[in-house]
This record gives structure tokens, C-alpha cells and sequence, in this order.
């Protein structure tokens, strides 16, 4: 369940973004579609990565 | 198309009772109760969706994997799902994305130009689906809709190559032309970003530049926190982290000092990091309140702060052992923030 909808968040994170503040260290690894069903199952134990991304397309 | 979708089984517990918003079968507010062994595949024959009046379709070009996507997969001895919200299978995972806008319907609107959207924009998408008809959405509780969906949980998500979505959900990225190599790579952080930024600006109220943050847990959102309040002007960044790994990416995302808390003693090392003065906002990010919560109101209690403010983001089944007397006489406050 989330909640952040509304209230100008999201216009305002991406702003902060434009300005500087760079979120993408937060990806430590770039997968594929197919590696995700893998990499769900690492991420039950796994503390050492942070944000895993798939790139699709 | 490819897409990675979950299915699991609906064998409710017996305690269960069938909510008022729940359809027998298919849909429920509490996945734990209900769902049973899911499994997660790749296939490769979806249809690609059709698009309404009011949605463009997008094809997605990068898809973050998030705590619920792992809980929703990952299932106890009984079988039974980890996670315990709204949920309806089977159903395309993903709901941290970003993707370009190939075909628009009839009415679909772009919030940047307040014109019809046009085949090419980058946007990022909320994942709450929410109506704009029923009473909370209309007294301004988006969050709280009482026909809720949620992408990538009750309805299909992005871990696909197209997905149909309706415009009122999607923002622009085009202010991050330029500023980023890869635009869907950051765009697709926006969302979880999100959850830090309602839960420590939002619902936490913010602070005033020159003030200390204390976050507790240093997973996406606590270090997405990290980084929004020091933005905000946080003067100390104390982030409370016993994975040593975890706790070096912090400094990264902006923290000044970190704790381990199983080897340090966090009281003392917020005393002595921010000469006893404390905190403005305590981060309760780690979901484990059995464990974190004597800790954070022994600092209010003997830090010089008053005012502070407890957020807490992380889910827990665990009540808060909570003294009310600090919180009366240091005139504390806790608040939630859906995550």
C-alpha cells in the first residue's frame, strides 16, 4: 500500500532531481526482463545491493 | 510482449473474512491472508494493452525492483505470501518506472502543457490508481480512494515492455533532459523517492535548515531520506545502520555520521555527534519498533531538542513500546506515512 499521491510529490522530487539531487547511486545493479524473477528471489537475503533495475527496451 | 508476471494460489486462512472491498477469488486488501505458493515467470505472449480515452500507452524503458515486489514473491513455511496488502493475481509485477509515450487516447492530458499528450514524452507514473470520485478522493486523499488499484499489485505493472496508463498518473521527465545521461534510469527512482519524500516532508512536516535528522535503516527509503533532507538544509544526517556495506552507501546518499547499533551505543553517539542537542526528525525506516523505539525516545528524553518528530515509513506487526511521558514533557509527536 502506498501513499503519495498528491501534494505535489512527485512533481516536486522529479524538480529536486533537475536540480542536482541525483538519486542513481541507489542503483547498484542493472538487469534484464528475464533476470527478474532471479534477482527477486537474491534480494530475500541479499543486503548488499540497494536498487536493482531492470532495463527494458 | 514479454512481462514477468505473479500468480499464486487464493486458499483464504480460516480466521479470514471476506472485506467489504474484496472480490471473492481475485481480489483482496490483505495478501497475506489469502494468497497461497506464488510463482513468478517470464512469458512472452501477453497482448500488448489497448489504451483507453483517457490513458496513453507506454513503452517502459526501466523498471526498479522494490521490497513488496520481493514480498509479494516470497512466501512463509505455510506458504503463505509475505506481503499483506492490496493485491490481485495473476498480475504483471512493477510499479517503479519509467517509459516514453507511443500512442495517446483521445483525452489523454499532459499535466506540462496542459495540451493532449504528444508520442516521444518520458514520463514516470504514480502507482496508486486512484478514481477522483469517492469522497476521500474528492476531499483531497488520493491515497485513501475507496476504488483503489494499485499498479503492479491488483492490476497489471511495468516489468513488461508496454503498459497502458491512465494520463492523470503520469509525469513529465522532460526537466531532466540534458541534466542525466540515462533520464528513465532516474526516472524510474522517482517513485520510491516519493514514498521518502511523504513520509519525511509530507507527513514528517519538514524541517528548517540548520536542524539534525536521525534515520533509522539505511534501505532505499531511508537513504532516499537521507538525501531529500539534507537537500532541505538538515545540518547533521545521522544514519543508524548495522550493515557495514549499507552503512558506507549512506555517507554516499549524504550522511554525515553513521551508527552501528549493534556495536555503538546510539544514544550516546547522537549526543556526542550533535553536541546533545538531538534531533528535529527521527526516520523509523528499519520496521523493526520492538527494537529501535527505546532508542529514539531516550534521545528525545535527554537530547535539548523539543519539537521532534517521529515519522514512521517501515511496516511492522510489532506494536511500539512507547513512553508517552517523553513525548508529553519533550512535546514530541510520532506520525505515519504509508510506504
Amino acid at each position: 500500500m502506498y501513499g503519495h499521491s498528491g501534494h505535489g510529490t512527485f512533481p516536486n522530487v522529479i524538480s529536486c532531481m533537475a536540480a542536482g539531487m541525483d538519486m542513481t547511486p541507489l542503483v547498484t545493479k542493472e538487469i534484464s526482463l528475464d533476470d527478474v524473477p532471479e534477482n527477486l528471489k537474491l534480494l530475500q537475503t541479499d543486503r548488499e545491493n540497494c536498487k536493482i533495475s531492470a532495463k527494458i527496451n | 510482449m514479454k512481462a514477468v508476471e505473479i500468480s499464486a494460489e487464493w486458499s483464504p486462512k480460516p480466521s479470514f473474512k471476506l472485506g467489504s472491498k474484496d472480490i471473492d477469488g481475485k481480489l483482496t486488501y490483505l495478501g497475506s491472508q489469502v494468497w497461497k505458493n506464488p510463482v513468478v515467470t517470464v512469458i512472452d505472449d501477453k497482448p500488448i494493452p489497448k489504451i483507453k480515452p483517457n490513458e496513453v500507452l507506454l513503452q517502459v524503458k526501466r523498471c526498479g525492483i522494490c521490497g513488496s515486489d520481493v514480498h509479494m514473491a516470497q512466501s512463509y513455511d505455510d506458504g503463505y505470501i509475505y506481503y499483506p496488502g492490496l493485491t490481485a493475481f495473476p498480475a504483471t509485477l512493477g510499479h517503479e518506472f519509467a517509459g516514453e509515450v507511443v500512442e495517446v487516447g483521445s483525452q489523454a492530458i499532459n499535466k506540462r502543457t496542459g495540451k493532449l499528450y504528444e508520442k516521444g514524452e518520458p514520463v514516470t507514473v504514480e502507482e496508486m490508481v486512484w478514481c477522483g470520485e469517492c469522497k476521500p478522493c474528492c476531499d483531497g486523499f488520493p491515497n485513501h480512494c475507496e476504488r483503489l488499484q494499485e499498479i503492479g499489485f491488483s492490476i497489471d505493472g511495468a516489468f513488461a515492455e508496454y503498459i497502458a496508463v491512465p494520463s492523470k498518473l503520469c509525469w513529465s521527465l522532460k526537466k531532466l533532459e540534458g541534466k542525466y545521461e540515462d533520464i528513465y534510469k532516474i526516472g524510474s527512482l522517482v517513485e520510491p523517492t516519493s514514498v521518502a519524500y511523504n513520509a519525511v516532508i509530507e507527513r514528517g512536516g519538514g524541517i528548517r535548515p540548520g536542524e539534525n535528522v536521525v534515520i533509522l535503516g539505511a534501505g532505499p527509503v531511508g537513504l532516499a531520506s537521507a538525501r531529500i533532507l539534507k537537500t532541505a538544509g538538515a545540518a547533521l544526517c545521522i544514519v543508524s545502520e548495522p550493515n557495514e556495506h549499507r552503512a558506507k552507501f549512506a555517507k554516499t546518499m549524504g550522511a554525515d555520521y553513521t551508527i552501528n547499533p549493534q556495536k555503538e551505543n546510539f544514544v550516546e553517539k547522537v549526543k556526542e555527534y550533535t553536541d546533545n542537542d538531538g534531533a528535529a526528525l527521527y526516520l523509523e525506516a528499519t520496521g523493526l519498533p520492538q527494537v529501535v523505539t527505546e532508542d529514539i525516545q531516550n534521545c528525545i528524553w535527554e537530547c535539548k531538542s523539543v519539537n521532534s518528530t517521529v515519522v514512521i515509513v517501515a511496516r511492522a506487526e510489532q506494536r511500539m513500546p512507547v513512553c508517552g511521558e517523553y513525548f508529553q514533557v519533550r512535546r514530541a509527536r510520532i506520525v505515519g506515512a504509508q510506504a
